[in-house]
């Protein structure tokens, strides 16, 4: 059980420390932020608190360095410069390999963390012996540190999940007792008996008195870690200490006895407090800062392999809805029918559902790009503004999962390719400061993402020169400028002459195509001298079930995704026969086509009527010439396995109904092999 | 795997003695739940010991309060003797527990 509480404490950790470091990036731009401030030293709080409770005492000695670092900046103490803001990404990076790695054993590693730890001490002591000189904390809160002691009532309602979460409530008591004098009563009076208790569950409540000159916000701090889990309430009752007088302590022994809860006023006759200062404490601050959580579940975290398992077994129900429908149509049982019809529209509704809760925000792979613009522009000495569009646009997991690596390549080629140094910059008229604009929108059933930068933008006749230099095309070659730039997809094609630490390693846009293709999406580059370069990224909402139209060419069925398709057309064989270099005319316009009985080597079946379907892919029309169109059908799409991989114009397979196979067909592939000829037209 | 905790259990004439020991904190205590409701049928006394404790929560705190609300429902008096190494004992004194320690 406990490995189960420290994975959840790792994976808590790593959402910890995203927010952390988007905390981290929001401060960079406005230093002076204190909700911001306030964030980054919670965030550091529980992460100190966890390691301590989980075993990872490496990890809550570091975080609690950088914990007091920002609690002197809460306190105006310490201003946030540039350089903090560095150490702590850095810092950021050596906790994320305390939480992978556990408390570190090797002597070297170990040496460097010793080393880190003397980094952040001296950040404290710097400031310190600046402060003795210089005098600049707020008197204010000189004077807030060395007030009087004052007595609080703290009511403490825990959830009945918290000690499931990891949490041992005994601790934070513990804690409040180290702030100055406590006494806890705890309310036990909701504890069942034996045949109705659930063992893990939470009964217990507690009323703390609390004597201390500490301020209200470190008795908060207490509970830092478990104020979602509980109702928390601080009530200011005496301005000294009442704990020992005999009153006191009588009504201390009436609600241990009683089990009734203490209230404020029962303390009415003890307190020292004038009534404008109680009101108050007890009113407005209160409401401010310790008002009841009211409590509500709006989102709950999920295993991601238990979401694989949902979507695999509506892709089951899927396959197994199709057989009922093939079988209620031969049957022509009216019930049959009906039942049948309901269930194609619940699993559908059933698919959509799951498929949107496989769905994650873009935002979550976001933070470590904003990383890598930060941190290389930096070794580069470049200074680059990394701006997010549409960053809480959600995509399926899957397809995240394998976007990160090509996105990272393209934002590398953005940073050492793209954006110039600034004095470059300057002299072409520009902002020293480049722009990387990182953009993802809806575009019907794809999402799309731009990566463009401002910066010097590709020369088209260098690209050609350095492609006729390596053989890929021919000298006298005639490229527009789309075949110019689709040269730079060509696997080994660099345009970088000097290979540098970023990119320009000959693992170029070739591998980026490739495995943007893997997730069925498709990539493409604009680009202008001296302004600048775009990528486009078109990808599937979804990868595991589409809406296909199933087609029929020679004896077999294809799936053709509905997403690629414009429209179809009815064809008479004789514009055919008549067309030249596998192009016919529709509507006064020239179409290309691509005729799957070639590609498939079905035998040609003489029709009065040949379908084509108009497929759309970066704004050009190209048909699909099948021998028939049968309908739109459900595609639970499988992958076609080792001894297909090599299959390129094929992106999957499908069981039908009846348990016959139908293969899925890659469009964008499909078009691309026309292109370079490798398929029949 | 190894426990790292004890429940031993004595009975005689009506009267349950259940001694316990070891690592009493939410990652045994349902086993240890188990094994004591397992045991206590229709007791005339229920005594519960705790010695040699590594480590304490407040599972085990609720799991003493509960056999003590089940006695009162059933009719069976329980009582209870708990032998805690210093820092165990401060951490349940400060959480308001000093009752349960002897």
């Amino acid at each position: 059980m406990l490995d189960k509480f420290k994975a959840k404490f790792v994976e808590e950790s790593m959402d910890n420390l995203q927010d952390l470091e988007e905390s981290l990036f929001l401060l960079e731009k406005d230093l002076e932020n204190k909700e911001l401030i306030e964030r980054i030293f919670r965030a550091m709080h529980s992460l100190k608190g966890g390691g301590a409770m989980f075993g990872f005492n490496h990890l809550s000695d570091f975080t609690h360095h950088l914990e007091t670092i920002f609690d002197w900046v809460r306190n105006n103490k310490l201003a946030v410069t540039s350089d903090l803001i560095t150490l702590t990404f850095s810092a950021i990076d050596h906790i994320k390999n305390l939480i992978k790695t556990g408390d570190l054993t090797d002597e070297q590693e170990l040496k460097g963390h010793n080393q880190f730890i003397l980094r952040l001490q001296s950040v404290l002591s710097d400031s310190a012996s600046t402060l003795s000189v210089h005098s600049t904390v707020d008197s204010q809160n000189i004077n807030d540190e060395i007030s009087e002691s004052k007595t609080y009532l703290i009511n403490f309602i825990p959830q009945e999940e918290l000690l499931q979460n990891g949490t041992n409530p005994l601790y934070l008591l513990d804690d409040i007792h180290a702030l100055g004098e406590a006494i806890s009563i705890a309310y036990t009076h909701k504890v069942p008996s034996l045949e109705l208790i659930d063992i893990t569950a939470n009964y217990c409540l507690w009323q703390i008195l609390l004597n201390t000159s500490e301020s209200l916000n470190e008795i908060k701090d207490v509970f830092i870690f478990v104020e979602d889990e509980c109702e928390l309430q601080i009530d200011l009752i005496a301005d000294s200490n009442i704990l020992q007088k005999p009153e006191c302590i009588e009504i201390i022994k009436k609600a241990r006895k009683g089990n009734s809860l203490l209230k404020i006023e029962d303390f009415q006759s003890l307190s020292q407090l004038k009534p404008s200062s109680q009101e108050l404490e007890s009113g407005e601050e209160k409401k401010k800062i310790t008002a009841i959580k009211e409590h509500k579940i709006s989102s709950i975290r999920v295993a991601s392999h238990k979401i694989d398992e949902l979507v695999t077994l509506v892709s089951e129900l899927v396959t197994i809805q199709a057989q009922l429908s093939l079988y209620s149509e031969s049957n022509e049982d009216p019930v049959i029918v009906s039942l049948s019809e309901n269930i194609q529209k619940l699993s559908r509704q059933l698919r959509e559902n799951a498929f949107d809760i496989s769905l994650i925000p873009l935002q979550s792979e976001l933070m470590r790009f904003q990383r890598l613009v930060r941190d290389l522009s930096k070794d580069q000495g470049k200074d680059i503004d990394f701006v997010i569009e549409g960053g809480d646009l959600e995509l399926d997991k899957n397809i995240i999962e394998h976007l990160t690596d090509p996105l990272l390549h393209i934002l590398r080629n953005s940073i050492d390719h793209g954006i110039e140094l600034p004095e470059e910059r300057i002299s072409s008229g520009k902002s020293p400061k480049g722009t990387i604009l990182f953009k993802a929108f809806h575009s019907g059933a794809n999402v799309i993402i731009e990566v463009s930068d401002d910066g010097k933008g590709m020369d088209l006749e260098y690209i050609r020169q350095k492609a006729i230099s390596k053989e890929i095309v021919d000298q006298n070659a005639v490229l527009t400028d789309k075949e110019v730039l689709d040269l730079l997809f060509v696997s080994g094609f660099s345009t970088k002459d000097a290979v540098s630490d970023v990119s320009g390693r000959g693992v170029g846009m070739d591998v980026v195509r490739r495995k943007i293709a893997n997730i069925r999406g498709e990539v493409s580059i604009d680009t202008e001298k001296g302004k600048g370069t775009t990528i486009t990224i078109r990808l599937p909402l979804t990868l595991s079930i589409i809406d296909g139209l199933l087609v029929k060419v020679g004896a077999n069925q294809y799936v053709i995704p509905i997403s690629a398709i414009d429209k179809i057309h009815a064809l008479d064989p004789s514009q055919l026969k008549k067309s030249f270099n596998n192009v016919v005319v529709l509507d006064k316009e020239q179409i290309p086509y691509i005729d799957l009985r070639k590609v498939f080597n079905a035998p040609e079946v003489e029709h009065d009527v040949i379908q084509m379907v108009m497929i759309k892919a970066e704004d050009r029309i190209t048909g699909v010439i099948v021998d028939s169109v049968i309908g739109e059908y459900q595609t639970v799409v499988k992958p076609l396995g080792r001894y297909l991989k090599k299959q390129e114009i094929l992106s999957g397979a499908t069981i039908m109904g009846d348990g016959t196979l139908a293969m899925v067909v890659d469009t964008s592939r499909l078009l691309m092999e026309r292109k370079s000829k490798k398929v029949a037209g | 795997m190894t426990e790292n905790f004890n429940v031993d259990f004595k009975e005689n004439n009506g009267q349950l003695d259940i001694a316990l020991s070891g690592q009493l904190t939410i990652n045994s205590i349902k086993k240890i739940t188990e094994d004591i409701k397992s045991h206590i049928k229709n007791p005339k006394s229920v005594s519960v010991s705790v010695k040699d404790v590594d480590n304490i929560d407040l599972t085990f705190i609720q799991l003493l309060q509960s056999i003590k609300n089940s006695g009162k429902k059933n009719g069976y008096e329980v009582s209870f003797s708990m032998k805690l190494p210093e820092d165990l004992s401060a951490l349940l004194k400060n959480a308001g527990f000093s009752n349960y320690i002897n």
